[in-house]
């Protein structure tokens, strides 16, 4: 008898590699799109900021003489987004040109596409957690499925990857319009107070690496406003920019919030219309 | 104050709303426990630093 599939395995396996949690999950199809189109991005972006992604934070095991320290120090978790995508982020670091007193002094120099590179490699790999989700999803349907008997359904992934790129699609293509509408209205005049009150500088991944990484959370609007603003120089005091940062960045971080709802919502559904759970007027659900 | 005060408000509400629809997803319902959390987390919030600014006048600059 073949052992039973682990939906946390696919998760794991996703983040490992694009598309190796989708491959564990049996969709050989979205396995290729997933690896495809992550890598390409990300391998793109990491050409074009010339490993800079690297370079705004350091591995805090770097030069521990023990065998796990060792270990660690190959493993680059401390970049975030890119720890979503940590098999190629592993790959990248550890193909980066030493940082000896040449490449130091070449860092500090401004990079035509720098911003892109690293807009390209932060949302590939937000975008290829939420693929892992997916595949992670997958599993735990086909052995619903195998257990109960019955075809289940679903849209998982594209609802996370709707609500990740525009605040509200989730809730949207759920079939609650008006939470949409709500949800997605107050998320994007959060956004936009943001960029108010920092002047349009509060989105700038290279000045504000951490920060960035909580506005990701908000794909469409971190991918829009990175385009259009990072690049912007700072060119006078702006007094309420701590307060535009945070807004953006508080925007970002409940929106990741948002998700783990969308995720489950998304599954009850598919569960209510495979007619294998019960979901009252109250929201009571009954298996 | 005032402006800060409303921004506050603003803020909060804002983000009660898109936050509180992990559990309420009902429009209305949605809006007054939104509204309800602003409140508190307003209150928490100027309510501290009202009475910070109340020891402050009454006790160490007297």
């Amino acid at each position: 008898m073949e052992a039973e599939k682990r939906p946390y395995r696919a998760l794991l396996a996703g983040m490992l590699l694009p598309g190796l949690g989708h491959l564990y999950a049996g969709d050989k199809r979205r396995a290729l799109t997933a690896f495809v189109l992550v890598t390409i991005l990300f391998a793109m972006g990491v050409w074009l900021a010339d490993y800079r992604l690297f370079a705004f934070t350091g591995n805090p095991f770097a030069g521990s003489d023990s065998f796990l320290g060792v270990i660690l120090s190959k493993l680059p978790f401390q970049c975030w987004p890119e720890v979503g995508n940590l098999g190629e982020s592993t790959l990248f670091w550890n193909l980066q040109p030493p940082l000896d007193g040449e490449r130091s002094r070449l860092l500090r120099l401004p990079l035509e596409y720098e911003n892109l590179g690293l807009v390209l490699t932060g949302l590939s790999s937000a975008l290829n957690f939420l693929l892992a989700a997916d595949a992670c999803w997958l599993v735990a349907r086909d052995n619903l499925s195998a257990e109960r008997g019955r075809e289940i359904g679903g849209h998982v992934g594209r609802n996370l990857v709707a609500a990740w790129l525009v605040p509200g699609l989730g809730h949207w293509l759920l079939g609650k319009k008006q939470t949409a509408l709500l949800v997605g209205g107050s998320l994007l005049a959060l956004w936009a107070l943001g960029l108010y009150f920092s002047e349009f500088l509060g989105i700038d991944r290279s000045q504000l690496y951490w920060w960035w990484a909580a506005q990701s959370g908000m794909g469409g609007g971190t991918l829009v406003s990175s385009l259009a603003f990072g690049p912007l120089q700072v060119t006078h005091d702006v007094p309420q920019m701590d307060l535009g940062i945070t807004l953006l960045s508080v925007a970002g971080l409940i929106n990741l919030a948002v998700l783990t709802d969308i995720y489950t919502q998304s599954e009850t559904q598919a569960l209510q219309d495979a007619g294998l759970i019960e979901v009252s007027a109250d929201g009571e659900v009954q298996a | 104050m005032i402006f800060r005060l409303l921004l506050l408000l603003l803020v909060g509400y804002l983000g009660s709303v898109a936050f509180y629809s992990r559990v309420e997803s009902e429009p209305m319902p949605l809006l007054r426990l939104a509204g309800k959390k602003t409140v508190v987390l307003s209150l928490w919030v100027s309510g501290a630093f009202g009475l910070m600014t109340l020891i402050e006048n009454l006790w160490i600059n007297s």
